[in-house]
C-alpha cells in the first residue's frame, strides 16, 4: 500500500528545497564575483627588489579613463585635451591628490579589484632604468639645503604630449620619464600620518617633488625653491593580478 | 564705412589713408588696416583728429627748421642684444657727447607665452624679443635709430621714445609700412631709464604695446650713477626685466584661442583688453622665461642693476630674499635714489631701476609682488647666486621638529 506523506510532513522538505534554492540564488546574486575587466586598466608585471611583485598600469590614467569617472558623477572635474590636438590620447592632468583618490575609489568599486597609488620607493624601483641620474645639486652646503633642489639643467619641455610619447621600461611601463608627475601615497616628512591628515605628498617624475594635497596645477615659480612639476597625473598599481 | 576727410593738404595715397596718427591729412580710420578683421569691429570710440591747421603748422615748422650741425660728433655703433642682457657700454662716459647708431627691425612672430598650456601670441616686437632690446647712452648723447619694417609684415609700426622730445616721442616721424625704413635722431636730454614703445595710433597703440612692442632706453649721467650724497654707485651686472601684460582671448571652453597670422586676433584682443585684466603677466615674454635653465646668475659680493620696464600697467617688484639698496622708483637719475626698499613701485608707462649687492648665496625670486600675478600669471624670475652663507645674517637655530611638550 502506498503512503503519501501528508503536506505537513513534506513542508520541511519543501522548505529546505526553497531555502536551498534561495541560498543558491543568493549566492549567484550576492557573492563576490571576479573583477569587471571592462574597468581594469592595461597592466604589466613588475618584479621589485626583495621578491615583491607589483602589477603596474602601462600608461598613466588617460583623459578618456578619467572622464568616465566624471560622467559617472564620481570625479569632480571634466578634463579636456590641449586645444587643436583632441584626436590624440593624453594623460589625465590637472589632478589633485583628492581627485586621484576619488578616481581610485570609483575604479575599485567598478572594477571590483583593489588598485592604489604606488609608494615613492616602489615608483623609484619601477622607473629606475628610465629616470636619468640626478644632476649634482647646485648648492652643497647644508645651509643651502633649502635651495639645493633648484634645477638649472636637464629640464624637459613642459608641453603636454600624448600617452606613449616617452620611454618604455623593459617590463613595459610607459612614460615614467615624461613631464607628468605621478601622485604617490607617501606623506611628506611623516610616513605615519594618516592620509586624511597629511598636508603634502610625494609626486614622482623626472625629479622628486612634494605637492600640497589640494593642488591641481603646479604653478610655475612664485617662491624660489625647486623646479615645480609641469603636470600632475596618476598611475594605478595593484598587488594582485585581476582575474588570477 | 567712414568717410575719408581730405582737406586737400596732401595727395590721398595708401600711406595717409591708413595712417592713424593726427599727422595724416585724412584721419578717418582710427589706426588699423582695412582687413577682414577690422571689418568686424563694433562702434569704438573714435579719436578726434587734430585740426588740419595744426597738423599743417607742425609740418611747416619742421620744414622751416635749420638742420643740426653734426660736425665734431663721433659716431659709435651699438650692437643691441636680446634681453635680459645689456649691450656693451661704459658706466662713466669717456669723451664728449656722441651719436650712437642703432638699428631695430620690427618683427611679427608667433611666440609661446606659456609652455604648460600652449598659450601663444602673434607678438609684435622690436628685434624679435619681448621686451625689445635695452639701449644704453649717456646724457646729451644722440640716438640715431634706423627702424626697418620688413616686407613680410602685416602691419605698420613706429616708435615713441619717452626719453626724447617732440613729434609724439618720435612716433609722428617714424611710421614705417611693410617694406619701409626710416632714420630718426634724438637727443637724450634727461638721465634715467625710459620706456619706448610702438604707437601707430588709436586702438592700435594698446594693441601693439600689449603684443610685446616695448622696451627701455637707459640714459646714464655722464659721470655715472650716484647716491644722494654724490658718492659714485657702480654695478657689475645688469638684469633687464621687461614685464609684459598679455590679454589672450579664450574660446567658450576657456582655452586660449589660436590664430593663423599676426593681426587675426585683433577684434578678440580688443575685447580681452577692455577687461583690463591680463591673462598673463610675464618677464621676458613667457611664463618661466627667466627660471630654471635660463635663470639669472650672480655671486655674493656682486652688484646688479635691476631695470624694470612696464609700458602699460602698474607693477611693484620685490626681490625675495634681498632688497633694493638704491632705488630710482620713478626711474630718473636726476633724483636721489631711495635707500633700503623692500618693494618699489613701477608706474605703468615707465621704467625703474634698483641696485642691489648680493650678501647671501642661494635662489632669489624677482617678482611682481601682486602675488596672484607672480604665481598664477607668470610674473616671476629667478637669480641663482653662489658664494658662502653668512650665519650672522640668518641662521636656522632649530630645524622643523615635533613640538616639544
Amino acid at each position: 500500500m502506498k503512503t503519501t506523506a501528508p503536506l505537513t510532513k513534506r513542508l520541511p522538505i519543501i522548505g529546505a528545497m526553497f531555502m536551498g534554492a534561495a541560498l543558491i540564488l543568493g549566492a549567484v546574486l550576492w557573492m563576490p564575483r571576479g573583477p569587471d575587466l571592462a574597468y581594469v586598466p592595461e597592466l604589466t608585471q613588475v618584479d621589485l627588489p626583495q621578491g615583491k611583485t607589483l602589477y603596474v598600469q602601462v600608461h598613466e590614467v588617460t583623459l578618456a579613463d578619467w572622464n568616465r569617472c566624471f560622467d559617472a558623477g564620481a570625479c569632480a572635474v571634466q578634463l579636456r585635451p590641449p586645444v587643436g590636438r583632441g584626436e590624440q590620447l593624453f594623460p589625465a592632468t590637472g589632478i589633485s591628490w583628492i581627485d586621484a583618490n576619488d578616481y581610485i575609489t570609483w575604479i575599485n568599486r567598478n572594477a571590483r579589484h583593489s588598485f592604489r597609488l604606488p609608494t615613492s620607493a616602489e615608483w623609484r624601483s619601477i622607473a629606475a632604468e628610465v629616470i636619468p641620474d640626478k644632476p649634482a645639486p647646485l648648492f652643497a652646503s647644508p645651509n643651502l639645503d633649502w635651495a639645493s633642489a633648484y634645477l638649472m639643467e636637464g629640464l624637459k619641455s613642459r608641453r603636454l604630449e600624448a600617452a606613449g610619447s616617452y620611454s618604455v621600461t623593459q617590463a613595459g611601463v610607459a612614460d615614467l620619464d615624461g613631464n607628468v608627475w605621478e601622485w604617490t601615497q607617501d606623506c611628506f616628512n611623516d610616513p605615519n600620518l594618516p592620509s586624511d591628515r597629511c598636508p603634502a605628498f610625494y609626486v614622482m617624475g623626472e625629479h622628486e617633488a612634494v605637492m600640497s594635497f589640494l593642488v591641481r596645477d603646479p604653478a610655475r615659480g612664485g617662491c624660489a625653491v625647486g623646479s615645480p612639476p609641469a603636470h600632475l597625473g596618476m598611475r594605478l598599481v595593484t598587488d594582485s593580478k585581476p582575474g588570477a | 564705412m567712414t568717410k575719408l576727410y581730405n582737406p586737400g593738404l596732401m595727395q590721398t595715397s595708401r600711406r595717409n589713408v591708413l595712417r592713424g596718427t593726427a599727422l595724416a591729412g585724412a584721419a578717418a580710420f582710427v589706426g588699423g588696416i582695412a582687413t577682414p578683421a577690422a571689418a568686424r569691429l563694433g562702434p569704438y570710440a573714435r579719436v578726434r583728429p587734430v585740426s588740419p591747421m595744426v597738423v599743417q603748422a607742425q609740418a611747416d615748422a619742421i620744414a622751416k627748421a635749420a638742420p643740426m650741425d653734426l660736425t665734431g660728433f663721433a659716431r659709435v655703433r651699438q650692437e643691441l642684444v636680446a634681453p635680459p642682457f645689456a649691450p656693451v657700454h661704459e658706466q662713466v662716459a669717456s669723451g664728449p657727447p656722441k651719436i650712437v647708431e642703432i638699428t631695430m627691425v620690427t618683427e611679427e612672430r608667433l611666440m609661446v607665452v606659456d609652455e604648460d598650456t600652449g598659450a601663444s601670441i602673434w607678438a609684435l616686437t622690436y628685434n624679435g624679443s619681448v621686451p625689445g632690446p635695452l639701449i644704453i647712452v649717456h646724457q646729451d648723447d644722440y640716438v640715431e635709430l634706423t627702424l626697418q619694417n620688413p616686407a613680410a609684415s602685416q602691419m605698420e609700426h613706429n616708435i615713441d621714445f619717452h626719453a626724447s622730445t617732440g613729434a609724439l616721442g618720435g612716433g609722428g616721424l617714424t611710421h614705417v609700412f611693410p617694406g619701409e625704413e626710416t632714420v630718426l635722431r634724438w637727443k637724450a636730454t634727461k638721465p634715467g631709464v625710459f620706456t619706448y614703445h610702438c604707437a601707430p595710433g588709436g586702438e592700435m597703440i594698446p594693441y601693439h604695446v600689449c603684443h610685446g612692442m616695448n622696451g627701455t632706453v637707459m640714459v646714464l649721467p655722464r659721470d655715472g650713477l650716484k647716491d644722494g650724497d654724490g658718492n659714485p654707485l657702480r654695478y657689475d651686472e645688469i638684469a633687464y626685466f621687461g614685464e609684459q601684460d598679455y590679454y589672450l582671448p579664450k574660446d567658450e571652453n576657456g582655452d586660449y584661442k589660436q590664430y593663423e597670422a599676426a593681426g587675426d586676433d585683433y577684434a578678440d584682443s580688443l575685447d580681452a583688453m577692455r577687461t583690463l585684466t591680463p591673462t598673463h603677466s610675464v618677464f621676458n615674454g613667457a611664463v618661466g622665461a627667466l627660471t630654471g635653465e635660463t635663470a639669472l646668475k650672480s655671486s655674493v659680493g656682486k652688484t646688479v642693476l635691476m631695470i624694470h620696464n612696464q609700458a602699460n600697467r602698474d607693477t611693484r617688484p620685490h626681490l625675495i630674499g634681498g632688497h633694493g639698496n638704491f632705488v630710482w622708483q620713478s626711474g630718473k637719475f636726476g633724483n636721489a635714489p631711495e635707500v633700503g626698499l623692500e618693494t618699489w613701485f613701477v608706474r605703468g608707462g615707465s621704467s625703474a631701476a634698483a641696485l642691489y649687492t648680493f650678501e647671501q648665496p642661494g635662489v632669489y625670486a624677482y617678482v611682481n609682488h601682486n602675488l596672484i600675478e607672480a604665481a598664477l600669471l607668470g610674473a616671476t624670475a629667478h637669480f641663482v647666486v653662489d658664494g658662502e652663507w653668512d650665519n650672522a645674517l640668518m641662521e636656522q637655530v632649530a630645524a622643523p621638529r615635533p613640538i616639544e611638550t
